[in-house]
């Protein structure tokens, strides 16, 4: 039996070292090109390894562009997402999971269509909706969305809570408790995993959402970094290296805060059948 | 449990508060930054009442070095005309038109904006915009500046452009060299012929054993130089076609011309250079990367037909030793100049239309924009520019503006060009939408009257007819 | 029964309570937004002049005289039932080994396996263009000791198989979520097996697929939507060729909106869409039987 599991387990690495070659191929792809010329980028064949290190193309994207101030307001932008989405779907997931209440079908309903509309025939409504608010060229649009509990994470969230026992909320109630107390004190602990999860994914999506701020931004100052990166790329011609040296710099944030986290929402919890805490 | 609960709430509250602090930091900061702050056109027009700074918004899909120029030219603007100020916007190439689309449904469209050419028309009929001609008629020489920049239509200018374009064939001087190819000749008038070209590329491609085309043992899945490249743009493809009599659409906009003898005879040619010359790989669908550019350097193609605007990595790469020819000619030479206008949107209000045309010109003005020229990424519109010495060489006096360019260049504009006809034809994107997969069946290696067959009724319905009627030398009827 | 009816109605209230930014967001994020683009679907407006309109002339038109419409809709249905199924159960298998307990370094594959799905898609599209290069791309380098030379994302028959990969390549997200669900299965339950002799396969069918049922679900109703809704890849690598074989749905509605000025066919056209939608989405709703909610589901 156990021989058995050791190979299983030592072909089971082996598998993971090959996937993870191929998963981290691109961030080496970009890695490698952020510091090169742009000559040498797609040079066929493939030159693995530029000839001097083109470190300057780091210096020159910060001095070229604002780019250091693009990354300030992604996070302003990003903090704010990830705080709303975090607490505007776990209330409304709770709620559709764990209370009954009329009509919750209906709004559930109404949630998951939003997630089915096609962004592309609401982009100018929803302008103009924001023009008339005096929205335009502010941060009010790309950061109020968060808290209208998107449908993605609501719908996440729900499924997670559904799988939670009612025993517990059954006997709290019991004991007088409001939906507000279950939802603080037995909910929200038990949610550590999933709401991490949520915060994470909020990060990478709202981190590299361009669409958002180019409909919406227009002075060059507001410009979030994934935004800024378009700008590298234009009609006829492509400043690659800088892209690819702007790229690098936007995805170490998001790889740091995912090493960090990756833990604590993989264990989970444990639900071992009795209340915690 | 109860902290935590507590302490959740608390962190609601704060968040809120701080979003509606935010809030209004970021409308602070907004009105902050006011020398260049969104304006709104009632905003704009209050302030002029008040005998004070013009605002201008700009929107430009300029990037990279292209970029930078505009951005100097419309500082030193802004210098020489202390009641203007102009707000630019630089929208990514892939999404301008959607943002503009966007921009102009909520009533807020620019003053001055790059525009796509075939819009200019369309946009200019429905009252959108403002028609350049009794602006330009006191201030500029009509007579220096070259017809392509203007987008005149029944005797109305809707766009000048702020620089143009043209196609060449450029080719590694190298391989040319080493290949025993006798240089073309740079005359546009007297360019090489549709089967010299062809010989070259014979000449040109290699595998990786050196075996030619042809050739026992050739190995057309390992190349090491093609000879050149099919593109699957229109706008190349469509010079050629011109060329030997033919063409996409018909100048009155009612048929296609892309299935007449004249027009297939060149797309037959074309896809040969694939598939029984074997010189060219089949053309890529879409490719932002600048292989073309980079392939000719490095060695690995021969020579390709391009616009000046590639030379701009030349430029980047210091690297001049390419060198130009015309287009290779069917039945008659054919080359093509163009350029994407900038149009002025009507504001109804007479000083900022009055101010907007001012930037126009001065975008437009060589002297201002010297970067674009200088790195190739546009020409000139002013003919004076290429004839008097000391214009010339502010922007020529470098590797990559080689003799071999620049005697193209003095040729190109003494011969007969042909007409962008996505400018003068009516849908001419929706009606490219159905062509084009044909013209990739093409591609693939069908023959080319099944490919084309039944195009013409499929297409019917798209047609709208023209804006103005253009003569670009179609024999095909 | 006066008592019960209390609490009915306050926990009508305190539901009501919990779903109010959610509400409030949709009315005025989505539901505005939508029936204008209701009423403009009706309409024909080129965006420049004011709307015109013209009743179901849109509807119809889709259906009968547009050249693209129903070959976008063929696309994008061809993909969905390629991508779908793949990226479901490979996503699933990857979690599933990601997760075995001998495993090293899981912290370290963990986070390799995320970065595709952080790589702005910029990059990304640069590089996969570049590795299905026809003429000396990366695959095409490494395949050719093997005799195999194709066009990949080029050639009308792979285009779509193409794309799918690279978007089972950025599932990060999903396999993510896999492993986090993973987490919450309680151990015991895997015990039980165990102590009835059970090997990894009754494991799996006994505990871990039931137990995984809820976020499974969630996984594939997400990936329909999704996948229905593909865009980016046509829009930034093949531009919807060669030869239409992958202009997606979206796509052609992008382009009808922005590029063509046909605002009241796109309008049309996601209306379509977002019905077939929703009527997959209850579909998938009502047959949900085979999910088990641990938590005694209403």
């Amino acid at each position: 039996m156990k021989k058995k599991q050791k190979i299983a387990a030592v072909l089971d690495f082996l598998f993971m070292l090959l996937l993870g070659l191929i998963m981290v191929f691109p961030l080496f792809w970009m890695a490698r090109s952020s510091l090169m010329t742009q000559s040498e980028i797609f040079r066929k064949p493939m030159q693995w390894l530029p000839k001097i290190a083109q470190w300057k193309n780091y210096a020159d994207i910060m001095t070229m562009r604002p780019f250091a101030r693009w990354m300030c307001n992604s996070a302003f932008i990003v903090f704010f997402n990830v705080i709303g989405t975090m607490l505007t779907s776990s209330m409304a997931a709770f709620a559709f999971a764990r209370i009954n209440f009329r009509g919750k079908n209906v709004v559930f309903a109404m949630v998951m269509a939003a997630m089915m509309i096609p962004s592309a025939t609401l982009l100018i409504p929803q302008f103009m909706i924001w023009k008339a608010l005096k929205g335009i060229d502010t941060y009010a649009p790309l950061i109020l969305g968060a808290f209208g509990a998107p449908g993605f994470y609501t719908f996440m969230l729900r499924q997670f809570y559904k799988g939670i026992p009612m025993d517990m909320d059954e006997a709290a109630r019991i004991d007088g408790a409001s939906p507000l107390d279950i939802y603080l004190k037995i909910i929200i602990p038990l949610s550590k995993a999933p709401l991490v999860t949520v915060a994470i994914f909020t990060f990478t999506s709202c981190w590299n959402d361009f669409m958002g701020p180019l409909i919406y931004l227009s002075s060059e100052e507001k410009y979030t970094a994934a935004l800024g990166l378009r700008s590298f790329i234009g009609m006829y011609t492509g400043q690659w290296h800088y892209l690819m040296a702007a790229s690098t710099v936007l995805v170490i944030p998001v790889i740091i805060l995912f090493a960090f986290c990756q833990k604590i929402f993989i264990n989970g919890i444990n639900l071992s059948g009795g209340l915690k805490g | 449990m109860r902290k935590k609960g507590f302490s959740l709430c608390l962190a609601a509250i704060t968040c809120v508060s701080l979003l509606a602090g935010c809030g209004e930091k970021a409308k602070e900061s907004q009105t902050a930054d006011n020398t260049s702050a969104v304006q709104t056109q009632e905003q704009e027009a209050a302030d002029e009442q008040n005998g004070e700074v013009i605002q201008l918004k700009f929107t430009s899909w300029s990037a990279g070095g292209e970029q930078k120029a505009v951005k100097q030219a419309l500082a030193s603007f802004e210098e020489q005309n202390p009641g203007i100020k102009v707000e630019a916007e630089f929208i990514d190439n892939a999404n301008y038109t959607a943002k503009i689309n966007t921009l102009m449904a909520a009533g807020d469209a620019p003053n001055v904006a790059q525009l796509n050419g075939y819009l200019a028309p369309e946009y200019g009929a429905k009252g959108q915009l403002l028609d350049l001609k009794p602006y330009l008629e006191g201030q500029v020489d009509f007579e220096d500046i070259l017809p392509e920049a203007i987008f005149e239509y029944d005797d109305k200018i809707w766009g000048m452009t702020f620089g143009v374009e043209c196609q060449m064939v450029l080719y590694n001087k190298a391989l040319f060299e080493e290949a025993g190819i006798d240089a073309p000749s740079t005359d546009a008038a007297n360019p090489w012929t549709w089967e010299e070209y062809v010989d070259a590329a014979v000449k040109l491609t290699k595998d990786i054993n050196g075996k030619h085309p042809g050739e026992e043992g050739f190995d057309s899945n390992n190349i090491s130089v093609w000879g050149t490249k099919v593109f699957d743009s229109p706008i190349f493809n469509f010079t050629l076609l011109n060329s030997n009599g033919g063409a996409y659409i018909a100048a009155e906009g009612d048929r296609l011309l892309v299935d007449s003898e004249e027009s297939k005879e060149v797309l037959k040619e074309l896809q040969d250079l694939i598939y029984v010359h074997q010189v060219a790989p089949k053309p890529a669908v879409t490719s932002a990367m600048p292989s073309s550019q980079q392939m000719l350097m490095d060695g690995q193609l021969g020579m390709y037909m391009a616009g000046q605007f590639e030379i701009a990595t030349f430029a980047e790469a210091e690297w001049g030793d390419f060198g130009v020819a015309p287009l290779p000619k069917f039945k008659k030479p054919a080359s093509m100049i163009w350029g994407e206008p900038l149009v002025v949107y009507d504001s109804k209000d007479e000083k900022v239309n009055e101010a907007a045309v001012k930037l126009v010109l001065a975008l437009s003005n060589p002297a201002e924009v010297n970067d674009l020229f200088v790195t190739a990424a546009q020409m000139p519109i002013y003919k004076s520019w290429y004839t008097d010495p000391e214009k010339k060489a502010v922007w020529t006096d470098n590797a990559w503006h080689n003799e071999s360019l620049m005697s193209y260049f003095d040729s190109l504009f003494q011969t007969e060009t042909t007409s962008r006809e996505a400018y003068y034809v009516k849908n001419y994107d929706p009606i490219m939408a159905i062509v084009q997969p044909r013209l990739d069946k093409i591609w693939d290696g069908v023959d080319v009257d099944t490919a084309l067959e039944g195009l013409q009724d499929e297409v019917a319905p798209e047609m709208q007819g023209y804006y103005k009627i253009v003569d670009y030398y179609s024999d095909a009827k | 029964m006066k008592g019960k009816l209390k609490t009915r109605r306050k926990e009508t209230i305190w539901g009501w309570i919990f779903v109010i930014p959610a509400c409030m967001g949709l009315l005025i994020y989505i539901i505005l937004p939508m029936i204008y683009s209701l009423m403009i679907s009706f309409c024909s407006w080129d965006i420049i002049s004011a709307p015109e309109f013209v009743g179901l002339k849109n509807y119809k038109a889709l259906f009968t005289t547009d050249p693209h419409y129903m070959n976008s809709c063929l696309v994008t249905l061809k993909y969905t039932l390629i991508f779908v199924p793949s990226m479901l159960i490979i996503t699933f298998v990857i979690a599933l080994l990601l997760n075995v307990e001998q495993l090293k370094g899981k912290g370290l594959w963990r986070v390799l396996i995320y970065i595709p799905s952080i790589v702005p898609i910029m990059a990304s599209s640069a590089l996969w263009t570049f590795i299905y290069d026809p003429t000396n791309g990366l695959l095409n380098n490494l395949l050719a000791p093997f005799g195999i030379h194709e066009d990949w994302i080029f050639d009308k028959k792979m285009v779509l198989p193409c794309i799918a990969i690279m978007g089972i390549w950025g599932a990060g997200n999903t396999i993510m979520i896999n492993l986090s669900g993973f987490g919450s299965i309680q151990q015991e339950l895997y015990e039980a097996v165990d102590i009835d002799g059970g090997n990894w396969w009754a494991r799996l069918i006994y505990v871990t697929l039931p137990m995984m049922s809820p976020l499974i679900f969630y996984n594939l109703v997400m990936a329909l939507i999704g996948a229905l809704q593909t865009f980016t890849q046509g829009y930034v690598m093949t531009n919807g060729g060669p030869e239409n074989a992958s202009n997606f749905y979206m796509l052609y509605l992008y382009d009808n909106a922005f590029n063509y000025n046909r605002m009241g066919l796109a309008c049309a056209q996601s209306w379509l869409l977002f019905l077939v939608i929703a009527l997959l989405t209850i579909f998938l709703f009502r047959t949900s039987g085979w999910v088990y909610y641990g938590g005694d589901a209403e």
